[in-house]
């Protein structure tokens, strides 16, 4: 009956984020701190190697921060993407738009 | 006089026993409620605490059984109770407005701080009471409100067979556990006024009727999520173009609560209002992801639109970053319809294009949002995989049972009895179509 509310690390790095395990409804917000304001003053890296799991809540967050970037002349890039995380992106038209280096 | 002190030794190693005895199962009843505290937390629903408590509660005394009552929306009294209250008794409790004349309802009410009837020459002021206890097997009622805001949020509700009065500890367990669930009462109200407000918006934001569309049948489902939060955010919706075209529409708002419900509402008309102005897919999505990135700062959705030429016979899709429908045919395996893809509405992205598809008659497209398939622990595009077999199973076990063609109901119904899943999160819609133009 009860969910077990889903978990997310966050940490900071040098060139912005590295996170780990799933973005939903219960920790997305966790994230949107994370980046507002966006960290650091030159181009933002979210490390997402370690994320299992993410739906439209992530989603959602990770476009506010890139349309914000964008509006400062910055770059959100989101890093190692897992394979399910990527295929989220593409499914959510989202491949073409967003910055995304290695995808796994 | 020897035996006289031993004796006199004897009776106070006894009390000494018994008084030991009454701390331990003392301390063991603390870490029961300590329990009880911690697995009501976890339940989301009154009726989920109640049953916790009432499991809790009846490991805990010595009584002949437990009840916990709380009233519903409509004044009428809902009761969580343990096996061994009388079936008859249980059967009596089924509709019981909150006005009846019993303890129980008059602590409910708040009329009563709380009952203790130790015997039943005290029953006297219930006439309902005194004409039913025997059935209940009641010779003694507690009845303990459990605080809410302006009545109790529940009441706990113990019975003995015999007359019993309340011991000191008792009292103390009582006190301590109702102190134990309270939180979690209380939380539950909260969630369940939530759902309640999102399901009356959801259901009121969602098309009442949808327009006859000439050349095709079309069948639709809405379903909350299973849990106590996942109410709001999916919508489908029919817009007739002219008499040769018609929109067929699903989308889904990020998000699930009232806020999501009321955001759907204005997507879905927003959309509609630039679709029956340009009649064109990827440009309404295009005017609608403006109109919402400049007017709104959060409100995100995904959205598949569809407009179906009845007489080209073929169906022109644009999608915001919504999953793409399935095609299926009699005979034939369910596959996926490729949609001109681009972001969600309110990204301010833009970019969106959209693909031409036969539509062939007697074909059946199916567009359901994520809830109809979503399983964390599998692949997006193994989900959708299974999706399409389920739809070809159904279809093989209608056509065996005489079915000429694929009806828009098997489907649904197949959907629906996918969607009864207890386990299932979030909400869902679908919408399903046939072409039947020409021969029927």
């Amino acid at each position: 009956m009860s969910e077990s509310p889903s978990r997310l690390d966050i940490e900071i790095t040098d060139g912005g984020l590295s996170v780990a395990g799933e973005i939903d409804a219960h920790t997305c917000d966790d994230l949107a701190s994370a980046l507002e304001p966006l960290p650091g003053s030159g181009d933002v890296r979210i490390d997402m190697a370690s994320v299992q799991f993410m739906d439209s809540s992530g989603l959602r967050v990770l476009i506010g921060a890139h349309q914000r970037a964008d509006a400062a002349e910055r770059k959100l890039i989101i890093e190692r993407p897992s394979k399910s995380v990527f295929r989220i992106i593409e499914i959510s038209g989202l491949a073409d738009h967003l910055h995304i280096a290695n995808p796994a | 006089m020897l035996s006289a002190i031993e004796d006199e030794l004897r009776l106070e190693a006894d009390a000494l026993r018994a008084q030991l005895g009454r701390e331990r199962r003392a301390r063991e009843h603390r870490l029961n409620i300590n329990r009880l505290g911690a697995e009501t937390s976890g339940q989301v629903t009154r009726e989920g605490v109640a049953e916790v408590l009432v499991s809790g509660a009846s490991t805990i005394f010595e009584c002949r059984w437990v009840m916990v009552a709380f009233v519903n929306s409509d004044d009428v009294v809902k009761i969580v109770h343990s096996p061994e209250v009388p079936s008859t008794i249980v059967q009596d409790w089924s509709s019981v407005p909150l006005s009846t004349l019993v303890p129980i309802t008059d602590v409910l009410r708040g009329d009563r701080a709380a009952c203790e009837l130790v015997d039943r020459s005290e029953f006297f002021p219930w006439p309902d009471l005194v004409a039913n206890a025997e059935r209940a097997d009641c010779g003694s009622l507690f009845v303990e409100p459990i605080p809410g805001g302006d009545r109790p949020a529940a009441v706990v509700v113990m019975a003995w067979s015999d007359a019993h009065e309340l011991d000191e500890l008792e009292r103390e367990l009582i006190t301590e556990m109702v102190d134990a669930v309270t939180p979690a009462f209380a939380r539950s109200m909260n969630t369940e006024v939530d759902r309640e407000l999102a399901t009356t918006l959801q259901n009121s934001l969602l098309p009442a009727h949808l327009p006859e569309v000439e050349g095709l049948d079309i069948a639709t489902r809405y379903e909350a999520g299973r849990t106590a939060q996942d109410v709001g955010g999916d919508w489908y919706d029919v817009i007739r173009l002219d008499d040769q075209r018609s929109t067929i529409v699903i989308g889904d708002v990020v998000g699930h609560d009232a806020l999501a419900a009321a955001e759907m509402g204005q997507v879905r008309h927003v959309l509609a209002a630039h679709l029956l102005a340009t009649g064109d897919p990827s440009e309404s999505l295009r005017l609608t992801d403006h109109y919402f990135h400049i007017r709104s700062l959060n409100t995100m959705a995904t959205a598949l639109v569809m407009v179906f030429d009845s007489v080209a016979a073929t169906i022109e899709l644009a999608s915001a970053g919504h999953l793409s429908p399935i095609m299926a045919e009699l005979g034939a395996r369910s596959v996926v319809v490729e949609s001109g893809l681009g972001p969600p509405i309110g990204s301010g992205l833009g970019g969106y294009c959209s693909l031409v598809q036969p539509f062939p008659q007697d074909a059946v497209l199916v567009a359901f949002t994520d809830g109809v398939i979503e399983l964390r622990d599998e692949t997006i595009d193994d989900s959708i995989d299974e999706f399409c077999r389920a739809v070809d199973r159904a279809i093989e076990t209608a056509s065996r049972g005489g079915q000429q063609q694929v009806t828009v109901d098997v489907i649904v119904d197949m959907i629906a009895s996918r969607l009864a899943d207890p386990d299932r999160t979030d909400d869902a819609a679908v919408i399903v179509c046939r072409n039947h133009r020409r021969d029927d």
